[in-house]
């Protein structure tokens, strides 16, 4: 099973890259001709009528210090180091036509400047204006950042059929300074995704279906019964890269198979893989799946983060083939580092996009998002925001926001709830708070499940019990009251990267040490193939009968440093998610890690008749009675 | 490999980066503004700095011109409690991109968590006076002139970043509005109108609702407040808190006939929940405060105090 998942995540990574037409003009290593005398070489070189044949070339890596390089070039010696090392690399191309957009990586150090055919097209590290030989680098590159390549689009308009040249200068940050690296590679994209199709706002009549091109065209959706029979269109003219289509007039609890694309050509779909489900009817006794991730944006930064979080995905696609979710949630940290644009293309998705393109996503924003310095929630600016179409009318069930920093939505018997645990207000006097009372007064759903990123209890890699996590504190002790007074069954959060699953528990809302025997409603694990699951007697929200609270942070990394909180009945370091299903008044949840094993399960079943609790108490009694009678009449 | 910043171990197990580059213009002022923070930051001193700002390090390292690198690891460190360095942090990236209004945003959070709305005011100004800057700047100088009293000047801004923005989210109505108040009751008038105009903008947003109800109450405008309500119910799912609060305005307004109608219409409309919903906390709660209204009420008759 375990090399079956590496084996199916290997295949995925050849399959998933695949979103843009991508064409290598200039591959990184190549040879390039370069000048390192120290000279000024003035503003000619960076022609391609320059005549460079006197100069020297070499294969990149080029440079001298790290003693990484494929060609070391002269760097004079400590102190009077030349400023600035130029370099020329002539290349072809076929046809332009057709080409969008290029694609830039440079590895440098310290800074540059990049020309293709006499003008500039790219500046690193270096200050505004005129760059001159004397010119240095802005500041000194050191660690990763030496043997790093950033990546930047560049328009396509200065590339011409036939012969180009590329001439870049390298620029010294001091005289004094160790090292130099250079290298380049360019490619030339056709117009395609840049964001591959992804589902929002699904309700029972309709859904929106965006993606983001890499050049402005009109957006085109066919759909219908049948990856053949997309019969159905919706059409909007405006230019632009930002797609977003909204599809209504649906049957309830249908799937519909469908493609994106423009009037110019198909993008993505009309296959087997890219279909939309509405949201089940009232009557439906279908189940409702639920997938669940949590601090999944790692492959943003990290190419480990890809290997755990595709496994993750990977985990879950195999389980999906025997019933797949019909939505995903997202608890927070969903693109690392800093949740910057570029970073959630990466982390949400190009990482998830064989689950989107079938499955909406509700997200809950988490601490990186906001750490880019241009997201707020209170004017929704930002990548997180521009990323997402939310409800803030209540599109989907539950009443209306007003915001999409925290929303809620009904999918067959649950009612969901989703918060922002860290830019919003978060005390009882904010708007969100008088919101979720209301939301939840009106609520009629037999299941209710609240997410939001920052635990209320947590001993993994962020404690509940630190005076210095005022936002797990102001959640627990602010809204996890308000959530159990209307009977909340499942509270879902990340932020620590562990796994952490409390058991039965009602009516705490202090430290651990705090913690009293009668705030455990029931203290087994919640198995329901080994000490039973849990029971509540209520078949909507109920009094004092306990909620689950789950920490699902480490759906691409885990952290370390895990010990169990006093109201957890397992803690896990390992990588992985949670699959949900709700089948009438009997909630099922596994987690199960990024290898595919089980880690843990628990059940929740609600309107368990009374009467039965009373006569499996009252046979206990009699039983007990009947033994003790044994035992005096045996004794006598 | 040119490291031009000196690292310095201050707490246990805490690193400080100190750029050498900060001018000597600019290092007066900051070391000024470091220590005014350093009370509001000493409680928070010793946090062991995890993956986040090790992450936020290399990042920094890695791309030392990119001001984008600095502003992560100034939030992570103002997330960390971590001010004097955050605004260290954010210096250098001023100085990296001057022009970015990030900057000034992320110095003035940082000034107001430490309590100094004024820095906060300071810093923002050159930015609100621009257009085209993150609205979020706008909303930050209002919430910095409430703390320095000036409520009447904060609901001014609050109402330029409402106008500014394409879609106003109901915090910023529900700020403007206790701004306005702040100012006094006076200004109720204003402050209803502009929880108004949210709704007209947003549709029936419930905080908004509910705030415009207690302002009318604060008032002692009964008949507003009873309107209100009779708006912010309409069409809601379940009617029983809605009419317990509407006996509640009805008591306040000495309507006790008409106070014990709703209370008793709320006790049939919690009837027609299913048992199952009843048995929350929130429902038994209401049920206990409905009857011992409905208790209070029967008393007051008795005693003939009764309307």
């Amino acid at each position: 099973m375990r090399y079956g998942i590496v084996w199916l995540f290997c295949i995925s990574l050849m399959i998933l890259p695949c979103r843009l037409a991508a064409e290598t003009l200039v591959a990184a290593g190549s040879n390039w001709n370069y000048l390192a005398d120290g000279s000024d070489a003035g503003t000619a070189w960076r022609e391609a009528s320059f005549d460079d044949s006197a100069w020297a070339s070499g294969p990149a890596q080029l440079g001298y210090g790290d003693g990484d390089e494929a060609t070391l070039v002269p760097g004079g010696s400590p102190g009077s180091r030349p400023i600035t090392t130029y370099f020329r690399h002539e290349f072809s191309v076929a046809e332009v036509a057709g080409i969008a957009v290029l694609q830039l990586q440079l590895l440098r150090d310290d800074g540059a400047v990049v020309y293709l055919n006499g003008s500039e097209i790219y500046r690193s590290n270096l200050p505004a204006g005129t760059v001159l030989s004397t010119t240095k680098a802005s500041s000194a590159v050191g660690g990763s950042g030496e043997s790093s390549f950033e990546g930047t689009s560049i328009a396509s308009d200065f590339l011409v059929e036939g012969s180009n040249l590329l001439a870049v200068e390298i620029h010294q940050a001091s005289v004094s300074s160790s090292d130099i690296s250079f290298d380049l590679a360019l490619s030339s994209e056709l117009p395609g995704l840049e964001r591959s199709p992804y589902l929002q706002l699904v309700n029972r009549g309709g859904v929106s279906v965006r993606w983001r091109t890499n050049v402005v065209m009109d957006s085109l959706i066919h759909y219908g019964p049948s990856p053949e029979a997309l019969d159905e269109t919706v059409l909007d003219e405006t230019q632009k890269t930002e797609h977003e289509l909204r599809i209504e007039g649906l049957e309830p609890g249908t799937r519909y198979y469908y493609s994106v694309g423009s009037t110019e050509d198909v993008l993505a779909g009309g296959d087997a893989e890219h279909f939309f489900e509405t949201a089940p009817g009232e009557s439906s006794t279908e189940p409702v799946r639920i997938w669940v991730i949590g601090d999944s944006g790692e492959c943003a930064v990290s190419a480990q983060g890809c290997i755990d979080a595709g496994m993750v995905r990977d985990t879950y696609l195999a389980r999906a083939e025997s019933g797949k979710a019909q939505l995903v949630l997202m608890l927070g940290d969903n693109a690392y580092v800093s949740g910057s644009d570029a970073e959630t293309t990466k982390g949400v998705f190009e990482t998830f996009a064989a689950v989107l393109r079938n499955t909406p996503v509700w997200p809950a924003p988490g601490n990186h998002e906001f750490s880019n310095g241009i997201t707020f929630s209170a004017t929704e600016e930002g990548p997180y925001y521009d990323a997402f179409t939310l409800p803030r009318s209540g599109e989907a069930g539950g009443i209306s926001s007003g915001t999409e920093a925290y929303y809620s939505f009904d999918h067959g018997n649950v009612h969901f709830v989703s918060l922002d645990s860290h830019d919003t207000d978060r005390s009882t006097s904010g708007a969100m708070y008088m919101w979720l009372e209301a939301d939840l007064q009106a609520n009629q759903a037999d299941f209710t499940i609240a997410f939001w990123h920052h635990p209320p209890y947590s001993f993994g890699s962020h404690s509940s019990d630190s005076q210095l996590e005022n936002r797990m504190i102001e959640m627990r002790q602010n809204f996890v009251p308000l959530l159990e007074d209307y009977g909340v069954d499942l509270v879902l959060t990340g932020h620590s990267h562990s796994y952490e699953r409390s058991m039965l528990i009602d009516g705490h809302y202090g430290y651990s040490w705090t913690l009293l025997p009668e705030n455990i409603l029931d203290a087994g694990s919640g198995n329901p193939s080994t000490v039973g699951g849990y029971e509540k007697a209520s078949g909507g929200p109920g009094s004092y009968e306990g909620a689950v609270y789950s920490v699902v942070g480490s759906s691409s990394k885990n952290s370390g440093g895990l010990t169990q909180h006093p109201i957890m009945a397992y803690s896990l370091n390992f990588e992985g998610s949670m699959l949900i299903e709700v089948r009438d008044q009997q909630m099922d949840a596994t987690f199960f890690d990024s290898l595919g094993a089980d880690r843990d399960q628990f059940r929740i079943t609600k309107a368990v008749p009374e009467p039965e609790k009373f006569m499996l108490a009252a046979s206990a009694l009699i039983t007990l009675a009947f033994l003790k009678l044994r035992f005096r009449n045996g004794a006598s | 490999m040119n490291h031009r910043e000196t690292r310095c171990r201050v707490g246990k197990g805490r690193k400080y980066f100190f750029p050498q580059r900060i001018g000597f213009r600019l290092r007066i002022p900051l070391w000024i503004f470091i220590w005014l923070c350093l009370p509001a930051a000493g409680i928070r001193a010793d946090i062991p700095i995890g993956d986040l700002l090790i992450r936020a390090d290399e990042a920094v390292d890695a791309h030392p011109e990119d001001p984008r690198t600095y502003w992560r690891r100034a939030e992570v460190r103002r997330e960390a409690g971590d001010l004097p360095g955050a605004l260290m942090d954010i210096e250098k990236a001023g100085e990296l991109a001057p022009a970015a209004s990030a900057t000034a945003i992320l110095k003035a959070r940082v000034a107001l968590d430490s309590g100094h709305a004024l820095a906060a005011l300071e810093f923002l100004a050159p930015v609100v006076e621009k257009s085209g800057n993150p609205l979020e700047a706008e909303r930050l100088y209002a919430e910095a002139l409430l703390r320095l009293d000036r409520p009447l000047e904060a609901a001014a801004a609050f109402s330029r970043t409402i106008n500014e923005h394409p879609q106003p989210t109901p915090s910023l109505y529900l700020q403007r509005a206790r701004a306005l108040m702040a100012a006094g009751e006076e200004y109720g008038d204003r402050a209803l109108a502009g929880l108004d105009q949210g709704m007209t903008e947003l549709g029936p947003i419930v905080s908004l609702a509910r705030e415009a109800i207690e302002i009318e109450l604060a008032s002692r405008h009964y008949e507003g407040a009873l309107k209100r309500l009779s708006a912010a119910s309409e069409g809601a799912h379940r009617s029983e808190h809605w009419l317990e609060w509407r006996g509640r305005i009805l008591e306040s307004a000495g309507r006790d006939r008409e106070a014990r109608e709703a209370y008793e219409e709320a006790r049939r409309a919690l009837g027609r929940v299913s048992m199952a919903r009843r048995s929350s906390r929130a429902m038994r709660a209401l049920e206990t405060r409905l009857r011992q209204a409905l208790d209070g009420l029967a008393k007051k008759e008795e005693k003939g105090e009764g309307s």
